[in-house]
């Protein structure tokens, strides 16, 4: 019994389905109890999620593939803008919504990964940004597609299968399940040996280059995916918000979920969770509810901005870094707490 | 132009010329490799070793020149045809002077990385982790813990390169290139950084990979002493230009390379 436990326990997703469990929990105790949960805290997590999608794909394309991006928000937004126009026109479930993403996704993320081949570090951060740019005034020009300032407003929710409609309150589950599909699917990239060719393009590309690693091939993948990663994050930012408008993804947001990634430490969904709950959910959750910080929104920013600073000065490695010796630390107390009773 | 080709050759270098604005580092040098020798290729320091070294391999293209390998099948292949990352899979493996290990995932995945031309799942079975990849990996870890295994170094495993001894992660790099199932291998200053005792070492490793995993090795080195002990055939150049070939003896005692090469080497 206890083995079979322990067995359980040792499980690459176990973690992931303990965190999905808890995040069930919490939407639960929102939607059937008064006020344990409030509506901000749903609303603040639903909003983290999204957020960890799309610095996950950032994830790839940093941790592994070494690249680097300050152009997410506007593929977040991008994805917003196609979710909502579909939405209105078309009564189609949510996976040809995600279809239809998904390959304007490849598209652009094509482009880019061209765009950038001779292209490194810096200036790679700047071409991105630049592509944002462009992207974000197009949303600002009034036209149909993105409705100008104002954005769109009265975006119906999501249909799951034909007869499914999702509400206000259970969207927040397809947002979960979406979020762990992508977490499993991010651990098969991370150990596949595509994973592993962007992990030696990333080292040196003379060595991936020696190895028969097409560096072309996975530098444009590397982008694609991240595309793909924040555009989903769009479609379900507008499917939770049913609205969608430019100020959303301003270049603020690119900055944060860069942040939520190196706070992490790490290209692994756990890494990136733990960094987009810190910047994210403590803003949104624990910083709203001081007058202070509602009447002063930007200080948020000082806030998160002082906590990478900390963790970045002290801790190298970022959370996961963090966690990882809090818990051999643990384990060595508790070993030597064994050891020394046993003496006794 | 088609050289006639002799088939105890594996690759054969033909008039090769490599100019960088004007400066000739690699001048008109032609000589051929045989199948199943250790080949050493020594010169002074801006000899135009490792640019010899590229242009085998494709990081360059030669100004002039061409390259003919024979591959596995037994036929000859002109290298003009093939990108840097197509090489590998001719069976043409090199490593780096300066170690290119993949520091911050475990030795054993170091190596999956050298067996990347080795998986033929697409992507669709590699993110949705079916059946076939899964197949694959424990081909490619079983082959890669076997090679460990030969090379005595199973016990680093599932260690992370980084704090490893030098001589050790310079031991892992051969392992790496193995996995690649090379028939060519070529090692750009294997023993540089290396200790008297570890350079005994590699030596006696590269023998052992000649002769149990059947590879031809070319090696560019500094190190009078692996070259002389290791060695079947040595070509030495100097500024682009041969200046001898033959056993280690002939070149060793051939008055060009005294001059050029041991001459320097007595000063200091």
């Amino acid at each position: 019994m206890t083995n079979n436990l322990k067995q359980i326990s040792k499980h690459p997703l176990f973690g992931y389905v303990i965190l999905a469990l808890g995040l069930i929990g919490l939407q639960l105790l929102f939607m059937f109890t008064d006020g344990i949960v409030t509506l901000t805290v749903s609303r603040a997590i639903a909003m983290s999620m999204i957020y960890t999608i799309a610095a996950m794909g950032l994830g790839i394309l940093m941790g592994l593939a070494g690249l680097a991006s300050l152009g997410t928000a506007a593929f977040v937004g991008l994805g917003a803008y196609i979710a909502a126009n579909i939405l209105i026109s078309f009564h189609v479930p949510f996976f040809v919504v995600i279809l239809a993403v998904t390959i304007v996704a490849i598209v652009i993320g094509s482009i880019i990964g061209f765009i950038s081949l001779r292209v490194r570090g810096l200036h790679l951060l700047v071409i991105t940004l630049a592509f944002a740019t462009i992207l974000n005034e197009l949303f600002i020009t009034p036209n149909n597609f993105t409705g100008g300032p104002s954005g769109i407003t009265n975006v119906p929710f999501p249909e799951l299968g034909m007869f499914l409609q999702l509400d206000r309150e259970t969207v927040y589950f397809l947002i979960l399940g979406v979020m762990f599909l992508l977490i499993m699917l991010t651990l098969n990239i991370i150990n596949s040996p595509t994973g592993r060719a962007m992990l030696a393009m990333s080292s040196s590309e003379s060595l991936a280059k020696a190895m028969g690693i097409n560096v072309l091939k996975y530098r444009v993948l590397a982008f694609v995916i991240s595309t793909i990663y924040a555009m989903i994050a769009g479609v379900l930012f507008v499917s939770s918000l049913t609205a969608a408008s430019p100020a959303s993804w301003n270049f603020m947001l690119s900055l944060n979920l860069l942040a939520a990634v190196i706070l992490g430490g790490s290209a692994k969904p756990s890494g990136v969770i733990m960094g987009c709950f810190a910047i994210f959910t403590l803003d949104l959750v624990v910083l709203r509810n001081f007058a202070f910080f509602v009447q002063n929104p930007s200080a948020s920013m000082v806030f998160s901005g002082a906590l990478i600073i900390i963790i970045y000065a002290k801790f190298p490695g970022g959370l996961t870094k963090l966690v990882q010796e809090a818990r051999h630390l643990i384990i060595k107390i508790v070993k030597g707490a064994k050891h020394g009773t046993s003496l006794e | 132009m088609e050289p006639a080709w002799n088939d105890k050759h594996i690759i054969s270098l033909r008039n090769i010329k490599m100019y960088f604005q004007g400066i000739k580092a690699v001048d008109d040098l032609s000589f051929d490799i045989n199948e199943g020798e250790i080949f050493g290729l020594i010169g002074p320091n801006g000899a135009g070793k490792s640019t010899l070294f590229n242009c085998i391999t494709r990081f360059y293209k030669p100004t002039e020149g061409k390259v003919y390998y024979k591959d596995g099948q037994g036929k000859v292949l002109d290298l003009d045809d093939y990108k840097a990352h197509d090489i590998a899979k001719t069976g043409i493996m090199r490593t780096f002077q300066n170690l290119e290990l993949v520091l911050y995932v475990s030795v054993l995945e170091n190596l999956l990385i050298g067996g990347h031309i080795y998986y033929n799942s697409g992507l669709f079975h590699q993110f949705l982790r079916t059946k076939k990849i899964k197949n694959e990996e424990a081909q490619n870890k079983a082959r890669a813990e076997e090679i460990l295994e030969k090379l005595n170094l199973i016990q680093y495993k599932g260690m992370f390169p980084a704090g490893l001894p030098y001589g050790v992660l310079k031991k892992i790099e051969l392992a790496r290139v193995l996995m690649t199932k090379p028939r060519l291998i070529i090692l750009d200053e294997p023993a540089a950084g290396l200790n008297d005792a570890e350079t005994e070492e590699l030596a006696e490793t590269i023998r052992q990979i000649r002769k149990e995993y059947n590879c031809t090795i070319f090696l560019v080195e500094h190190d009078m002493n692996l070259v002389m002990g290791v060695c079947d055939t040595v070509c030495a150049i100097s500024f682009g230009k041969m200046l001898a070939i033959g056993t280690p003896e002939e070149v060793q005692n051939s008055p060009l390379v005294q001059e050029a090469y041991l001459g320097e080497k007595g000063d200091d």
